[in-house]
């Protein structure tokens, strides 16, 4: 559980930086980066070993 | 119309312009071949003599598996994950990775080095595997063309007499070893 | 044997630096060859006088030994896939979906970042197949490529991220990764290693550092290289009839079916239903489905195939076989672990140098060094040379690791990133600050992190040692992108005109950050021993000198083709 944790914030977090690189700065834009970090993150924690 | 005849008809045998090259996307055409790249060229038949020399090599790589009857070795993709043998191979093999490239190009140091010549071929490795290579056939297979190569004085004597001082010489082959070494310390 | 191998080393480390600074003035892939070619007689010549004709004869054999076929037949099979699809309209399917997506509430945004992302949650043993497969897709957001929904800015960012996250999703696979080599070792330790001890520690720090890399690309190597892309934009005057067009995207029913053949292919692949099989045959079974099915030609998928980064590859791991032939790798461990007797490096210094050495020396495929390399560093452990306990030297390995599975990024001898320089139509070196900062100064610490707080209890739950601290791992890693970013930002404020003033500035930027790098990997290696953590960052300290040096000034921006 704390592994898949640990990846949903990675993944949020990476999601917001990445928005913000790609010039989609507005709040509505990062929080969508989030969401897809999210995403991103919980698929690749069910990947790994537990 | 008449340009372009022209231009064609200057154009040396065998040469690649960019418009030649497969267009992939709207403006962007792939250069195939490294000898395009001609900026960089003393001459030309420097870098094709490379690119010759890198397919023959890959060709070689592949082609010996074949020839060896080793194919399998092929499929490897060096990734290791056999070393999680560890104290499951009852005689100690750590690096049997190794062991799978040594066969594919007929290395018979690397071989011997890391203990080909120990393998009792039990397959544990081979659970191993990611790719569930036939390990202990390789192995064997390689085992039999190593003594070949023994007895045909391919193999330089220090190989052979490392993997004698190391242990790494199993009792199927421990006799045939002995009498290849001590013909070797006689002369 | 000795000499030789420390002079074989000499001449393939001088004959690169001089490549890469044009110095010497012919295509890597030549240079290679005859690197190759003069370490072999040079070999040669020392077996003869030292072993006889016969060892001599059996040189050739080492070397190509030392070639790796599974990443060249990737990188084909990924081509021959991505040729098939582009062939058959598939990436048009893929627009119309993504085009679909950008109105759930995820977004464009969302769905780029999960985008970049894919590579590390397909995970396939070379990162290779699916960014050859992908990028054209990423391409076909900008102006030239057809949807025109993204600015070059915006464009260079999603390509550059995307590719670093590919060429690092080779790491965390299960199936071939080449972090199964460290995982082969720990399980002397750990018995459960090999179903995947060093997975978690790089998808977490390979999702972390690809959002760097973007922040990287954006604030700082577009500052660097203004000029050294030459994607469009889209013309601010263009007609609005023209826009709708650029924008409206539809495919035909067999881009749809060659889309799902495709993505089953990739399913069957990372999850192999049907048994263990290679990779390539599964992608290559899948493009033969659809030169069949939706009708596509052989030339459109042999056109879809290049050679020069396949040469390229090849090229180098003859370079690496003959290095490995002749004693060079084995020179380089010697050295690396001599390195613990200079006082001021001890082991923790060594180790941090040690732990960036495939991003100092990148090569085409990250297999080659750690294949060399691994086996060393686990003689530092208790099998051998006990300098560090098996926990300290999963740590050490965790971070090892993710820094060698990048390192095919930045490698100007055929690596990964070229793959993305190409298509993102950048000067070659265009990625190198952003790829090889994030692996040293963000991911490397990151994974050691990772490691020491949430992975042991995973594969050791008894051991009363080990626990998982998710808090300690949020502030570390809140931390590391901080003070990241923060100097990122300042670097990027300073930079001006000056392309030596910049160089120098991104340097200091290197070293800084290097020696903090170091100084966490030390932390997290030994804890609070300020020896240690003094040691560790000027170990790092020298790695990111050894770094930030090769990372080129200015690109070139020759290129004659006729």
């Amino acid at each position: 559980m704390l592994t898949i944790i640990s990846f949903l914030f990675a993944g949020a977090i990476s999601g917001v930086i990445i928005a913000y690189s790609m010039d989609m700065k507005t709040p509505r834009e990062l929080l969508q980066g989030a969401a897809g970090g999210l995403i991103a993150g919980l698929l690749m924690a069910l990947m790994l070993p537990r | 119309m008449d340009k372009d005849k022209t231009n064609q008809e200057k154009k040396p045998i065998g040469a690649r312009w960019e418009e030649d090259q497969p267009l992939v996307m709207p403006g962007i055409r792939r250069f195939q071949f490294f000898t395009n790249v001609d900026d960089r060229a003393l001459t030309k038949n420097l870098n094709r003599l490379a690119m010759f020399g890198i397919a023959t090599v890959l060709a070689v790589d592949v082609g010996k598996a074949v020839v060896n009857k080793n194919p399998q070795t092929i499929y490897c993709y060096e990734c290791r994950a056999c070393y999680s043998t560890q104290d499951k191979c009852p005689v100690g093999i750590q690096y049997q990775a190794e062991l799978v490239v040594a066969a594919r190009v007929s290395d018979y140091d690397r071989f011997c080095r890391n203990g080909g010549l120990k393998c009792i071929r039990c397959g544990s490795c081979q659970s191993f595997c990611v790719q569930y290579l036939n390990l202990a056939q390789i192995f064997g297979t390689m085992q039999q063309q190593t003594m070949k190569a023994l007895r045909t004085g391919k193999i330089p004597e220090r190989i052979i007499r490392n993997a004698f001082r190391n242990g790494l010489i199993n009792r199927d082959f421990i006799d045939e070893v002995t009498e290849f070494l001590n013909k070797g310390d006689s002369v | 044997m000795e000499y030789l191998g420390y002079i074989t080393l000499t001449i393939f480390v001088v004959t690169m630096v001089l490549t890469l600074f044009r110095k010497i003035n012919l295509p890597v892939q030549t240079v290679l060859v005859l690197v190759s070619i003069v370490s072999l007689i040079i070999g040669a010549v020392f077996r003869i006088v030292s072993e006889g004709l016969n060892s001599a004869i059996l040189l050739p054999n080492e070397m190509i030994g030392g070639i790796i076929l599974h990443p060249i037949t990737a990188l084909l099979g990924g081509l021959f896939l991505a040729g098939a699809l582009d062939a058959t309209q598939g990436f048009d399917a893929l627009k119309v979906i993504i085009d679909k997506l950008k109105k759930t509430p995820i977004g464009l945004t969302g769905t780029l970042v999960i985008l970049i992302n894919l590579p590390v949650i397909a995970s396939l043993p070379c990162g290779r197949i699916i960014a050859a497969a992908l990028l054209p897709l990423l391409f076909a957001f900008g102006y030239e490529g057809g949807m025109g929904i993204l600015t070059k800015t915006q464009l260079v960012v999603l390509i550059g991220a995307f590719t670093r996250n590919a060429m690092g999703s080779c790491g965390p696979s299960p199936i071939g990764g080449v972090g199964q080599i460290g995982e082969g070792f720990l399980g002397a330790f750990f018995p459960t290693a090999s179903e995947g001890i060093l997975r978690s520690p790089q998808a977490f720090s390979l999702i972390i550092g690809t959002a760097m890399t973007a922040l990287f690309l954006k604030i700082i190597s577009e500052k660097l290289y203004p000029d050294d892309v030459s994607l469009r934009d889209r013309p601010e005057n263009l007609p609005k009839q023209e826009q709708t067009k650029i924008s409206a995207v539809s495919s035909p029913f067999r881009g749809y079916l060659s889309l799902i053949i495709f993505v089953a292919s990739l399913l069957i692949a990372i999850f192999q239903p049907f048994g263990k099989m290679p990779v390539q045959t599964v992608i290559v079974a899948g493009a033969i489905l659809i030169i069949i099915l939706c009708r596509a030609s052989i030339q459109d998928l042999m056109n879809g195939i290049i050679l020069l980064p396949v040469t390229a590859m090849a090229s180098g791991f003859m370079a690496a076989g003959v290095l490995a032939a002749t004693g060079g790798f084995d020179a380089l461990g010697v050295i690396l672990k001599s390195l613990s007797t200079i006082q001021i490096l001890g082991v923790a210094g060594m180790l941090a140098i040690f732990v960036q050495m495939q991003t100092i020396l990148p090569l085409s495929c990250s297999r080659i060094l750690t294949a060399a390399l691994v086996p060393v560093l686990y003689l530092f452990g208790p099998a051998k040379f006990n300098m560090v306990t098996w926990p300290q030297l999963a740590i050490v390995m965790a971070a090892y690791i993710i820094n060698a599975t990048t390192s095919c990024g930045p490698s100007p001898l055929g690596g990964g990133g070229t793959m993305g320089e190409g298509q993102m139509r950048a000067e070659s070196g265009f990625i190198k600050g952003a790829y090889t900062y994030t692996a040293m100064a963000v991911m490397a610490p990151l994974a050691a992190i990772y490691m020491k707080f949430m992975n042991f209890t995973v594969f050791s739950p008894d051991n009363p040692e080990f626990s998982q601290n998710i808090l300690t791992i949020i502030i570390y890693t809140a931390v590391i992108i901080g003070v990241s970013a923060g100097m990122m930002a300042f670097v990027s404020r300073m930079a001006g005109e000056n392309s030596a003033y910049n160089w120098r500035l991104q340097l200091i930027y290197f070293l800084i950050s290097g020696g903090i790098a170091g100084a966490v990997l030390s932390l997290a290696v030994y804890e609070l021993k300020v020896l240690e953590i003094v040691q560790g960052f000027v170990g790092g300290l020298i790695a990111a000198f050894l770094i930030g040096v090769m990372v080129p000034k200015t690109l070139s921006v020759v290129r004659k083709t006729t």
